[in-house]
């Protein structure tokens, strides 16, 4: 039988600045990874850890014959990290942030890819500046971007997408075809990590993982469909459970 | 880049063309109002160094500006915001009101002298922002800090200086092209050609800061690293400048917004053409002076009087469009 690879990475026990203490992490691509918190819990800073982020913690990346620690170059070409604060003082406009972001090739100007213009619809934003769009429609252009820059990484499954708060401001069609793309995008083998307070978007019954994020450390983990979520809502998140 | 800009001006070609029309104006004019030998005479001892003077001074303030804006993710940053230029005219400022101010050999360590000074200040200016964590914030929060602890020494001593060391130190403080030599500015080419090939080479680096530092660190840049070595190097050309041609207002600010309303963001072209444009906006200058003859203008005079309207009609303008777009 024609197995798909999957993708590994894993993450040494590090500290990140204080906010986030995490023991020895490995993730595999197959399922989305939600991580779940409280604000403040240290939800970013995993994600910034697990981006390679924090100096002096090497992280080991591993696709069938492929093997690569995180100061290699071409770690830059498998990984992406969302984070929703990202915004641009500059004028430039979503053309320019698509040419110097995403490496063309054949050196030629960046197109948007079309299916990524489905999910994300920016090409009608392409000569509009960035500073003149709305928070959600720079969200989507953002989205669009660092999908295209991995997305030979994402069509062969060996990517490594994080995203904090990646369907936050995002209108509700676009969030819910987002959040189905990660679905298919975690299936093809790609490492599929989503920060986020939509606990109502984790299928209880899925063997997605969740990684619930207390007080800078991770205080529970496992598959949906395994934990005791009417503990979870009131012990975590100060309500009951829905 | 607006249908209006690409019909009015091809940039790259006509900024060339217009550095070359500057200096071949400037160094031929004499031939044509004065005879040959004469003529041979001004253009050497006076045109050819206010024109290799105006050509670096406005191509290192304008790049170092360009790449500072980026650097710190602030579209108002100029070399005067992070307080380089201030070491230089405080050290002036020490030379010109002290008896030093008479020594016969000042013409020629003055320049020496104010680029100590636009040294130790970057040295300060890194240690304080060290300090606070050396982001782009702190960078320029230490760069204001210093201008104004600076400004206020330069106050005080003013109060204890007499009539003529003012009247020195205020035509200083307005910048000059004239108070050079071919043989001085040789030298600060040396020293400058490897900082302007440095700021090239990187330049692309710098379009990756645009959306933060960490997106610029996920795409491999050593931000930190970039960010010092870029400082220094910027510091350098503008203590080079100052030390040439005194302190010289608004040239940095102004050029990279043209340029960059004109090709766009991007820092490849940017920081090439504002380092031509600014070099051209000062060959204007030094137009202005070869055509008056009798007088030599201040600097900064001219490039605040000209300047300044001209910064507020692209404020007013990006404004419109902004507006424009937005219905």
């Amino acid at each position: 039988m024609n197995q798909t690879p999957t993708t590994t990475l894993f993450c040494p026990a590090a500290c990140f600045a204080g906010r986030f203490t995490s023991p020895d992490v490995r993730l595999q691509g197959g399922q989305v990874h939600h991580v779940i918190g409280p604000n403040g819990a240290g939800k970013s800073s995993w994600l910034s850890l697990l981006a390679g982020l924090v100096p002096d913690t090497l992280l080991q990346y591993q696709y069938t014959e492929q093997v690569l620690s995180s100061d290699a170059d071409m770690w830059h070409e498998v990984r992406g990290l969302f984070t929703a604060h990202e915004h641009s003082v500059f004028d430039i406009t979503v053309a320019e942030v698509f040419a110097f972001f995403v490496t063309s090739p054949d050196g030629q100007p960046t197109q948007i890819r079309p299916e990524l213009d489905t999910l994300f619809d920016v090409a009608a934003l392409w000569q509009r500046s960035v500073l003149s769009l709305s928070t959600g429609q720079r969200q989507r252009v953002y989205l669009a971007r660092l999908c295209q820059h991995l997305y030979p990484a994402l069509n062969e499954g060996r990517a490594v997408l994080l995203l904090d708060e990646a369907c936050t401001g995002l209108d509700i069609r676009f969030a819910q075809a987002l959040r189905q793309q990660l679905q298919r995008w975690a299936k093809a083998g790609n490492i599929i990590v989503h920060a986020h307070h939509d606990l109502h978007t984790i299928d209880p019954h899925s063997n997605d993982l969740v990684y619930v994020i207390d007080k800078g450390q991770i205080a529970l983990s496992g598959r949906a469909h395994e934990l005791d979520w009417a503990a979870i809502f009131p012990q975590y998140f100060g309500v009951s459970a829905p | 880049m607006t249908d209006y800009s690409k019909r009015v001006v091809n940039t790259p070609k006509t900024v060339f063309f217009l550095l070359f029309l500057g200096v071949s104006f400037n160094l031929l004019y004499p031939y044509l109002t004065l005879d040959q030998s004469l003529a041979q005479h001004v253009v050497w001892a006076l045109q050819l160094p206010q024109v290799l003077t105006a050509v670096f001074v406005g191509s290192a303030l304008s790049a170092s500006a360009a790449v500072l804006q980026v650097l710190l993710r602030n579209t108002l940053a100029d070399p005067g915001m992070i307080g380089i230029s201030s070491g230089a005219s405080l050290f002036a400022t020490f030379v010109l009101l002290t008896p030093l101010g008479q020594w016969q050999y000042l013409a020629a360590f003055l320049p020496l002298i104010c680029f100590v000074g636009a040294l130790c200040s970057t040295l300060l200016l890194y240690v304080l922002a060290q300090r606070m964590g050396f982001s782009p914030v702190a960078v320029i929060l230490a760069g204001i800090a210093i201008s104004t602890v600076f400004s206020a020494i330069m106050a005080w001593c003013y109060l204890f200086a007499d009539a003529n060391q003012l009247r020195d130190l205020t035509f200083w403080l307005m910048g000059s092209l004239q108070h050079t030599e071919v043989g001085l500015i040789s030298l600060v080419f040396i020293f400058a050609l490897p900082c302007v090939w440095w700021l090239y080479q990187r330049s692309g680096e710098l379009n990756l800061l645009y959306l933060g530092t960490t997106q610029a660190q996920l795409q491999g840049v050593n931000v930190t690293h970039l960010t010092r070595i870029a400082l220094l190097v910027c510091a350098i050309l503008v203590g080079l400048s100052v030390s040439l041609a005194g302190s010289i207002a608004f040239v940095g600010l102004l050029v990279p917004h043209i340029v960059r309303r004109w090709v766009g963001q991007d820092n490849r072209q940017v920081v090439l053409l504002s380092a031509v444009l600014g070099a051209v906006l000062l060959l204007c200058i030094v137009t202005v002076n070869t055509l008056i003859g009798s007088i030599a203008l201040p600097v900064s005079l001219l490039t605040a009087s000209i300047g300044g309207p001209v910064f507020i009609y692209i404020l007013l303008q990006r404004q419109r469009r902004a507006a424009w777009v937005q219905q």
